[in-house]
């Protein structure tokens, strides 16, 4: 079970830990993103601190109705106490997590400032 | 842990593979797409995902967008990949809005 916390924003924030190159990790907030349909973004600024190796370039459709060719690295990351490889979207809106890494879960959200983030296994 | 690309550590950068753009990538990609692959797979995989290596015009496609783009990453390490999704105009969505038709 990922447990977080909606900020001041109202945003329901996870914390997550980046594997890198060379053993390096770091650990970031991160926005729980419904309306995005992959796995994680990430900022181009981290994806060069942990040296993320390119994975692909891919079309994605933006808020506002473009679609935008992004690059897409590759990380592992800790999720619900499990390593797993996950390819991350590049991109400057911060870190993001979508339904794809969801997939399996139950997402609960008390929306309100300080309310609860619990994303349990549905089985 | 992995098998790294030197990328130089330059954060303005756009990151990319390190011999080509990602317009680069997006333009090979669409083009082979366009002139090699779209009619062996538009008729009986519309919605599915697909990956070349724009390199050698070699793919890997499915359903499933994680499983695709792993096998494709075994296939071709380090190559210059373009993912697509067939019949649709993007891989994926990123921010809310009205969803995207299904192909």
């Amino acid at each position: 079970m990922i447990r977080g916390q909606v900020n001041a924003a109202r945003q329901p924030i996870i914390s997550l830990q980046i594997f890198g190159a060379e053993g390096r990790s770091e650990t970031v907030e991160a926005v729980v993103d419904t309306g995005f349909d992959g796995s994680l973004t990430l900022p181009p600024e981290l994806v060069a601190r942990l040296d993320l190796p390119f994975g692909m370039t891919r079309p994605y459709v933006m808020g506002d109705g473009r679609t935008v060719e992004i690059d897409v690295h590759r990380t592992r990351i800790l999720w619900d106490g499990r390593e797993r490889d996950v390819d991350a979207v590049v991109t400057t809106g911060g870190v993001l997590v979508g339904m794809s890494l969801l997939r399996g879960y139950r997402l609960l959200v008390d929306a309100e400032e300080g309310g609860e983030v619990l994303i349990q296994p549905r089985t | 842990m992995f098998d790294t690309q030197s990328v130089p550590p330059i954060p303005w950068v756009n990151m990319s593979h390190p011999e080509y753009t990602k317009e680069q990538i997006a333009g090979r990609g669409k083009s082979i797409y366009e002139q090699q692959i779209r009619s062996h797979v538009e008729t009986h995989h519309t919605g599915e995902y697909l990956v070349i290596n724009i390199e050698t015009g070699e793919y890997e496609l499915g359903e499933d967008k994680l499983a695709v783009s792993q096998r494709a990453y075994a296939r071709f390490p380090g190559a210059p990949l373009y993912g697509m999704r067939i019949g649709c105009r993007s891989w994926g969505q990123i921010g809310s809005h009205e969803p995207m038709p299904e192909p």
